[in-house]
């Protein structure tokens, strides 16, 4: 018993990762129906922030956090504006195609520049452990999880009490009524990529954190899983994703521990295809009717 | 107030609208009528600058809106009420109301505004913190229009308000669009249900694929031989 305890704590961990990192294609799916593969590499990009600003400049870990999440941020919107934006008006099939590219150019820029080894994360924050009977937990696991529901809770507070989050709201319901209510959607849609980023950094910190090894291509596996997750809960929908995220972190650690470790990445996979047979509108997903 | 100048509006190589001429005068209410498929709400849309002007222009006091993108026409003082409704339904009926004053940054004329449409539509406020999705097809519609007076308009374009409503509720909407007008908005008005654009306007322009056919004062288009046959039944 104080075994499973002990893994669904653990699971909670990862979960709160994919969740915050599911955040952000949820967000840029329900604005413009866009899977941005290249959202796994701008939490890749968002780790390497991390990285530069804690090992090289040496600041302090909530400093860096920040500033990789702000770099990302910047990133997703030049992103957003240079590769997506021109074709607003093209084929979805183009847009994800050029999803695609974009992660490739992110991934093999990163292997150009650091090269493609993993490194070692800076480790601001030296590990502590504490006992509870037989269940062990880290401080880094606590920082994890609060820094995570604490920018969870702040983005449901900007998306639904303030009234950019209201812009955002109907841009992604209805683009032409949002432009007759004056709304600049562009800009809205500028600042979705700006925030799904950030929230990507961040799990890229935190993953640093939490499992000490960051390289390009970090980004791929985690990307496809919290996509599965932003699934899982309901694609565009934002509790979604956290569920999502939750549920796939416990589970897998849970496969992985009591199964497989073998198996752990197939979890996802099988939570995926099982999603899409039984309920393809996800967890918290429904569909709406038009009203006469 | 508003002047169309000699409209052009291709889709690809359908002529939607080909070089259509009007006006409408500060406080007047304009009926634009014509089948389905006459341009009508491409008008309106060319208005709101939310389709592309192929020649032509639209001229809002002096201001050319050919030169705007759309998201800057609704400061200018125009409100659009889209054909079918279409408000966010996943947004709560007050913070659809909130996003019509999207651009209102004074408090106070935001809480009078809103009061203005509690009053002439009671109904929203009781639902206030509803759904918008979950409103029935005529409150969905004075939602809608609600919403465009939330923006403080000096001029509303209505696309078809009366669309798929039962005729009780088509005269409330008329009550209302009346007394907006009395309180001094002027409204372009476009309508497939002729009867009711002729009882409430005080001109109309008849459209016919893509040109305008006749117009006049309502009273004399309405005696129209041909108007008669083709709009009124006979
Ligand atoms: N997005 C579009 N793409 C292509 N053709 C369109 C589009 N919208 C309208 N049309 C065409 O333009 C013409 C005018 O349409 P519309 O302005 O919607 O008419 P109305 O509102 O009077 O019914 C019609 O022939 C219609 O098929
Ligand atoms: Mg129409």
């Amino acid at each position: 018993m104080e075994n499973v305890i002990q893994q669904i704590l653990n699971g909670i961990s990862l979960g709160s990762i994919y969740a915050l990192i599911a955040l952000g294609y949820t967000m840029v799916y329900g604005i413009l129906r866009l899977i941005n593969f290249a959202h796994g590499d701008i939490y890749m990009m968002g780790a390497f922030l991390g990285y530069f600003a804690l090992g090289l400049w040496n600041f302090s870990f909530p400093i860096g956090l920040l500033f990789a999440m702000g770099g990302a941020a910047v990133l997703g919107i030049i992103i957003e504006r240079f590769a997506y934006r021109p074709l607003r008006l093209a084929p979805r099939i183009s847009l994800l195609i050029t999803a695609i590219g974009v992660s490739f150019l992110l991934e093999n820029l990163m292997v150009l520049w650091v090269g493609a080894s993993p490194r070692p994360f800076p480790q601001k924050i030296p590990l502590q452990i504490y006992f509870i009977g037989d269940i062990v937990v880290t401080n880094r696991q606590i920082i994890i999880v609060l820094v995570s529901i604490t920018l969870m809770f702040l983005l449901q507070f900007i998306v639904l009490k303030t009234k950019v989050g209201k812009a955002m709201r109907a841009v992604s319901f209805d683009k032409e009524t949002a432009l007759m209510m004056g709304i600049d959607i562009d800009k809205v849609i500028s600042l979705t990529f700006a925030i799904g980023s950030s929230l990507a950094a961040a799990a890229g910190v935190l993953v640093g954190l939490y499992f000490n090894k960051i390289d390009p291509y970090m980004g791929v596996m985690p990307g496809l899983k919290a996509f599965v997750a932003a699934v899982l809960g309901g694609i565009g929908i934002i509790p979604g994703a956290m569920l999502g995220g939750f549920i796939l972190g416990i589970a897998e650690v849970l496969v992985s521990a009591f199964i497989s470790s073998t198996v752990r990445d197939a979890v996802a996979f099988v939570i995926l295809i099982l999603i899409l047979l039984i309920r393809p509108s996800g967890i918290l997903g429904k569909y709406m009717r038009e009203k006469v | 107030m508003l002047s169309v100048n000699n409209l052009h509006v291709y889709y690809g190589g359908i002529k939607a609208l080909q070089g259509i001429n009007f006006e409408v005068k500060e406080k007047e209410i304009v009926a634009l009528i014509g089948a389905n498929g006459a341009g009508k709400t491409t008008t309106l849309k060319a208005i709101s600058r939310l389709v592309t002007l192929t020649t032509g222009d639209i001229f809002f006091y002096e201001i050319n809106l050919k030169k705007l993108p759309p998201h800057k026409v609704s400061a200018l003082g125009i409100a659009h009420v889209p054909e079918g409704r279409r408000v966010f339904a996943n947004l709560t009926v007050l913070e659809n109301l909130e996003l019509g004053a999207y651009l209102c940054k004074d408090k106070k004329k935001i809480k009078t505004n809103l009061e203005f449409v509690f009053s002439l539509f009671p109904r929203l406020r009781e639902r206030c913190k509803q759904l918008a999705g979950t409103l029935s097809g005529g409150e969905q519609q004075m939602l809608a229009i609600g919403r465009a007076l939330m923006s403080d308009a000096r001029l509303l374009l209505l696309d078809e308000p009366s669309m798929g409503l039962a005729p009780l509720l088509v005269q409330e909407i008329f009550r209302v669009l009346r007394k907006i007008n009395e309180e001094g908005k002027t409204l372009l008005l476009v309508e497939q249900n002729a009867n009711m654009a002729f009882s409430i306007s005080h001109r109309v322009y008849v459209l016919e694929t893509g040109k305008i056919l006749m117009s006049g004062p309502s009273q004399e288009i309405a005696r129209n031989e041909q108007v008669r046959k083709a709009y009124l039944g006979g």
